[in-house]
């Protein structure tokens, strides 16, 4: 809080205005609450997908990659198969492109020990990379001179849940909602959501209880990336309803907050992706006054590390 | 021909002296992804100050800014005990956003045309200096020794008597400096600051790092590697290869790629030091 | 050394010792788990400050308070786990923390180096100086640390011990080495358990026992059966053993496992022992003789290098934990925090750590919470845990807490084999005789029990049968092994 005042500040504007223009911005009206949602539903689903392989001890950065592929591919899907058929099976691709995306991480994580940050972070790279060439070329829709692909119509994609301008919100929210209370029920309730935290808390305690530790971790990993590869096909058939270049303006490292501030508890997801959806768009609305969009990255970054601080200050001092 | 040199010795320069830095803090037994934010904060604040204070106060200026953030890197994963990698990846996105602001906020839309900065040729000639110089630091003195050992299991170093905290911190300063000059590099190749100008640099220097097996003269070559790669993305850019036509994504990724393969062990048996991450 | 005193907490590790060592002499100091002898070491080593008492060097008084000071005296320890750096070579890791200048000049180093190697009979040339020090073997580990000691300029070295990990040759070189070190004027100090290292190789011998000098006699003068009888002490009081248990066919059996070691010889060697239903067999022996390690191996952890195991007649040996687990195993393991609990979870949530897949609290994929929450309460019930709220973290639990709720987890979840490691630990006299009635009941109930522990006492008043673990072999003892000959084999000793 401090250092954003501070900063601001420092550029010559009031803190006051900014906060008012950013709560404005973000929830003052139907619409704004309508684009703080909107930018809330990818959060919530990358985050949620972070948030699984964090319970497993895994620190999966590259839910940005996974993302990327999951709405690449669920485009393209949706673009072959028309209707909601094809809307069915778009999202299906997107959870497998997801998943793929993180087998590489998962398996090197599991049976050869290296340390998945380094290699997530590697195939986001390649995955910007390789999704960039893909749609200013071979699959780049053709009376476009952007790299984008076509338009999916409007049959094939996730319709609005409340659409009563100026209310929008879709069911992709709907979807993670879903999601997040699966998850938590899982994490609960099953068995192997007992062993995944196991695992993650104890590994080799796990290990003693009979628990296949390298089994679990690429599980986890690959429904992480899944999910990763769910919220960027809810991103392309709820909101974009195409892939170009730029399709994700890094959710990547917003989600591994998002996770990180849910701590242990699944539901938890919900209002901290809420909190830095509404800072995204309440950003956006700070443009107007000079501040930069990075801004709100920033603080963002810091907010991780203060609240990994204290919590790590609390575990020492419980120890 | 000597174009492709030039130009690759031109894209290694701050890959080197970045890769450098990361030696330096990961031999020490820190894990450092936090090259990307150092290096974007050093170009930022240099070219700012050089602006106003002249090219030299402002390399200097741009140095300190990255020993800073590497400060704060020692304290919180020595001091609080915070997760190595959450720590670097805040703190790049607090250079990232802090160098965005500072950006928009301060840069003068009216200057055109270069800031003063010190030739390339300086930087050029640290990124030589600095891995012979780490060659025959870590191979001939006592602080070289200390530095590997704290990296490979500080326990059994503090048993015999170092003091692993206080290495990684001088290591961590080190880390600042090359940083800082590979930063201030950047600014100095184009003459300005642009928004993120880095550009995924310091993730390819850790890659360097990874492919190099944690070593110096390696590590250096797999920099070397990487600049040609890029030049070459540059060169040959539009023109038919074969009767391909090679996308500048495909260069760009090689690096990437190949660090995948190599952490899954395909090239050869992986020298990671063994006390990174530990206390 | 003389009247030193060292109380950890409640524990009385050192009372009122005494120790005399002439130079140039090799003197044994010897005794069981927990007699003091390694706090004693440390003591002078530097490590600990006694409470009491006081320390001479050469005549004079000296006032240790690190291992600095110690070394500055002329005394080193080579302790059981090496402190070497794996990814240093050997010379670097000769000379670490004891540099001879900031700039190091290889080549004198090297020089020095030979010399010294030279001086203990060693040849080493430069291929074996620049040697990853990650890829030697356990005795060039133990060589590599004494020459750590005289490249210091050690004159006292203490040995903490040094054969742990060393076959019958690399022990006999370890000591010829040392030989040629005492000829030379050097003192050592060996600090051991192992009786037969004590006659062959020792000028004098100080034998301690739960924390008091016991004697201090010149080898010459004694022979093993008087000094095992001083280490172990007489048998005092009559134990109440269980009848012996009719031999039927095994439920358990293992045939020569063999469990390696990152370094050094096999941890354990050509096992080879059976239980039968309803037996409580305990493994007595001084720790470090390969009990965790076949712990480890017997519960599917840690791979076997060869051998078998057998429950009723058929071959687990390569099947996994969690198949033992639904044959009924069920374990206490050695280290609490790291193997047996996760501590930020409550008591629910532990209860079932390891039994989590059984039908009981499992249907099909799901949790049976309420079952496992009536578990939880009858295992916190049973040995008395005392708990703030089954949903409090067990983490918040004191150590024997934590430890009677892990003991119940095992005897109340209907057990057919169960393995416990030093169960008593963290336990008062009560709830270690709770523990083992439990486990009695179950045994008489048709289970089998195998208990490691390294108090023989308490072994020997609650099992059936008691075998012995010593340096890596599982020793069978006949029928009427008596208390004595239980506490030779312990060390060393014939049979």
């Amino acid at each position: 809080m401090v250092a954003f005042i501070g900063m601001l500040m420092l550029g010559g504007i009031s803190p006051i205005e900014a906060a008012q223009t950013l709560i404005s911005g973000s929830l003052g009206s139907p619409r704004a609450i309508s684009g703080s949602l909107k930018e809330t539903t990818p959060l919530l689903l990358a985050g949620l997908g972070v948030f699984f392989a964090l319970r497993a001890g895994l620190f999966n950065i590259g839910i940005e990659g996974q993302f990327l592929l999951g709405g690449f591919a669920s485009a393209l899907v949706a673009l072959a198969v028309p209707g909601p058929v094809g809307l069915l099976l778009a999202m299906v691709a997107g959870v497998v492109a997801g998943a793929l995306w993180a087998l590489p991480a998962g398996w090197i994580r599991a049976y050869r020990n290296g340390h998945e940050v380094i290699t997530t972070i590697m195939l986001n790279s390649v995955a910007i990379a390789l999704t960039d060439f893909l749609v200013a070329g071979p699959v780049r829709a053709a009376n476009q001179t952007g790299a984008t692909t076509a338009t999916i119509p409007t049959s094939g994609r996730l319709q609005a849940l409340l659409n009563s301008p100026p209310w929008n919100v879709n069911s992709g929210l709907l979807l993670g909602l879903l999601l997040c209370a699966a998850m938590a029920w899982w994490m609960k309730r099953r068995v192997a959501g007992y062993e995944l935290q196991a695992v993650g808390a104890n590994a080799s305690a796990a290990e003693f209880a009979g628990i296949n530790v390298a089994k679990v971790r690429m599980n986890a990993m690959l429904v992480s990336g899944g999910i990763g590869g769910l919220g960027g096909a809810i991103q392309t058939l709820a909101f974009e309803g195409r892939f170009y270049q730029g399709f994700s303006p890094g959710y990547g490292f917003d989600s591994l907050g998002v996770a990180l501030l849910a701590g242990s508890n699944a539901l938890l997801v919900v209002p901290m992706s809420l909190l830095f959806g509404v800072l995204s768009k309440g950003g956006t609305s700070l443009l107007i006054l000079g501040v930069p969009k990075g801004l709100t990255n920033l603080v963002a970054g810091l907010v991780i590390l203060i609240s990994a601080t204290i919590r790590y200050r609390k575990a020492a001092a419980d120890a | 021909m000597l174009n492709t040199v030039l130009l690759t010795l031109s894209m290694a320069t701050p890959l080197v002296l970045a890769a450098m830095a990361g030696y330096c803090s990961e031999r020490s037994g820190v894990i450092n992804i936090g090259l990307e934010g150092k290096m974007l904060m050093a170009a930022c604040v240099s070219a700012l100050v050089s602006v106003s204070h002249g090219p030299v106060l402002g390399v200097l200026a741009g140095i300190l800014a990255a020993v800073v953030m590497s400060l704060v890197h020692w304290l919180a994963t020595q001091r609080f005990g915070i997760d190595h990698v959450i720590s670097g990846m805040s703190l790049n996105a607090i250079s990232a956003g802090a160098t965005n602001f500072m950006f928009t906020r301060f840069s003068d839309p009216d200057r055109s045309g270069r800031i003063g900065t010190l030739p390339p040729l300086f930087y050029q000639a640290c990124a030589v200096i600095a891995p012979v110089a780490l060659i025959l630091y870590v191979g001939k003195t006592r602080g070289g020794l200390w530095l590997v050992a704290s990296g490979s299991d500080p326990e059994k170093a503090r048993l015999a008597g170092l003091q692993p905290d206080r290495i990684r911190l001088f290591a961590l300063v080190a880390t600042g400096l090359f940083c800082g000059l590979a930063g201030a590099y950047l600014v100095a190749d184009t003459g300005v600051f642009t928004d993120n100008m880095t550009a995924g640099r310091g993730y390819i220097a850790l890659a360097a790092l990874i492919l190099g097996g944690w070593r110096v003269g390696q590590t250096a070559l797999a920099c070397l590697a990487f600049g040609f790669l890029s030049s070459l993305n540059l060169l040959f850019q539009g023109t038919q290869l074969g009767g391909f036509n090679l996308p500048s994504e495909f260069w760009t990724s090689l690096p990437y790629l190949a660090t995948v393969i190599a952490l899954a062990g395909f090239l050869g048996k992986q020298r990671t030091p063994a006390g990174l991450g530990k206390t | 050394m003389r009247g030193i005193s060292k109380q950890f907490g409640r524990v009385q590790a050192l009372d009122n010792v005494g120790l005399s060592v002439t130079s140039g002499s090799i003197h044994g100091v010897v005794g069981e788990n927990g007699a003091g002898k390694s706090t004693l070491m440390k003591v002078l080593y530097g490590a600990y400050q006694a409470d009491s008492g006081e320390v001479k060097v050469n005549g004079k008084a000296v006032n240790i308070r690190s291992s600095k000071e110690a070394i500055a005296l002329g005394i080193g320890m080579v302790s059981q786990h090496y402190g070497i750096v794996p990814e240093l070579s050997m010379l670097d890791n000769l000379i670490l923390g004891a540099e001879p200048a900031m700039v190091l000049d290889k080549s004198a180093i090297r020089e020095r180096a030979g010399k010294i190697a030279a001086s203990i009979g060693l040849n080493y040339g430069n291929d074996i100086w620049d040697r990853d020090a990650s890829a030697i073997s356990a005795s060039e580990a133990q060589r590599l640390e004494i020459l750590k000691l005289l490249w210091r300029e050690a004159r006292i070295m203490i040995l903490d011990e040094p054969t742990a990990m060393l076959s019958p040759k690399d022990g006999e070189a370890l000591f010829g080495s040392l030989r040629a070190l005492t000829t030379e004027g050097a003192t050592v100090l060996l600090v051991t358990h192992r009786l037969p290292e004590i006659m062959e190789y020792c000028d004098h011998v100080t034998v301690l026992r739960g924390g008091k000098w016991i004697t201090d006699v010149p080898v010459s003068e004694t022979n093993p059966e008087q000094l095992s009888e001083l280490i172990v002490g007489r048998t005092v009081s009559v134990s109440v053993r269980p009848d012996p248990v009719p031999s039927a066919a095994p439920a358990l059996e293992v045939r020569n496992l063999s469990v390696a070691r990152d370094r050094g010889t096999d941890a354990v060697q050509n096992a080879s022992f059976a239980l039968s239903p309803g037996e409580l067999v305990g493994i007595a022996g001084v720790d470090g003789s390969g009990q965790a390690e076949l712990f480890r191996a017997l519960l599917g952890v840690t791979p076997t290098r060869e051998g078998e195991v057998l429950w009723h007649g058929q071959p687990i040996t390569s099947r996994s934990t969690s198949a033992r687990i639904e044959l009924g195993w069920r374990i206490l393991p050695e280290d609490r925090l790291s193997e047996a609990i996760v501590s930020d979870w409550s008591l629910i949530d532990n209860s079932t750590l390891g039994l989590h897949r059984l039908a009981e609290f499992a249907d099909g994929g799901k949790i049976r919470n309420q079952e496992r929450a009536a578990f939880a309460q009858k295992a916190a019930e049973k040995f008395g845990t005392k708990h703030g709220g089954l949903d409090a973290a067990i983490g918040g639990l004191s150590g024997g807490n934590q430890q009677r709720f892990v003991a119940a987890r095992m005897t109340e979840s209907g057990p057919k084999f169960f393995m416990a490691f030093q169960p008593s630990r963290g336990l008062d006299i009560a709830a270690t005789e709770d523990l083992y009635k439990a486990m009695q009941e179950r045994c008489r109930e048709g289970a089998s029990g195998l208990v490691v522990s390294f108090d023989l006492d308490e072994l020997m008043s609650h099992c059936h049968r008691v075998l012995v673990m010593f340096s890596g072999k599982v020793i069978v003892p006949p029928v009427d092994a008596d208390r004595d000959l239980l506490g030779r084999l312990m060390v060393g000793g014939e049979a």
